[in-house]
């Protein structure tokens, strides 16, 4: 196994970690963002069927409704509509994304000692 | 980040091992080609970290971690190269002090 495939697999790692960081980010901010009432909400996620080949996609999930008839976006029932999103499992994504990605870095670094480990071998 | 003066090496190293080839297939005239090839190979990938942060700091949309891993590739495969140049310049050394 060259050097240059365990860069590649770091680089792979780290990418993925900050797309599910991306997709948690993004649903997390679109929480409490109002959505019409006829529209179905999205929540972003990561694709790609396994592998590294990931990229962002979008998810339908349910609808949380408030009743806040003042709202210039409530509907004739005074109900105004946010998409459903799993608050826990967004933080939880968050900390493992974070983690994840440090430990990669971690491995880099190990890598990196190692290489330069070698050079002194014989070194004087 | 300047890599002028090591692409000009490669082309040194290059007429370097063309010379002794044409003499015979010597085992020196083999090791001046690896170590040409080794440079060129080196001087491609500080040029790839150098284009990245170029493109990173022209406000392109360009992974830190990318920049960062080229950067340190590059960095493993310059020191790898000081290392042997040490070696290379220590065994010239040794020789020339030999007693004939």
């Amino acid at each position: 196994m060259s050097i240059e495939s365990i860069v590649d697999a770091t680089r792979a790692g780290l990418a993925y970690e900050r797309l599910r960081l991306d997709a948690a980010s993004r649903n997390i901010a679109g929480a409490n963002v109002p959505i019409a009432a006829d529209a179905t909400a999205t929540n972003a996620e990561v694709l790609g069927g396994g592998g590294f080949a990931a990229q962002l996609g979008e998810r339908p999930v349910g609808t949380r409704t408030v009743l806040d008839p003042g709202h210039p976006m409530a509907d004739a029932q005074g109900m105004v509509h946010y998409p459903e999103t799993d608050m826990v499992q967004e933080m939880t994504t968050l900390m493992t994304a974070s983690r994840g990605y440090e430990a990669n870095v971690r491995a880099f670094n190990l890598l990196r000692s190692m290489m330069l480990r070698a050079l002194e071998i014989g070194a004087k | 980040m300047s890599i002028e003066a090591i692409s000009a090496l490669t082309s040194v190293a290059a007429s370097q091992s063309a010379a002794p080839l044409s003499t015979a297939a010597s085992p020196q005239a083999d090791f001046g080609r690896m170590l040409g090839e080794g440079i060129a190979k080196l001087d491609t990938s500080l040029q790839a970290a150098d284009s990245q942060l170029r493109a990173m700091a022209a406000g392109k949309d360009v992974a830190v971690h990318d920049v960062m891993l080229s950067m340190e590739q590059a960095r493993m495969g310059l020191m790898f190269m000081v290392e042997v140049r040490n070696r290379a310049v220590e065994a010239y050394q040794e020789l020339m002090r030999m007693q004939l």
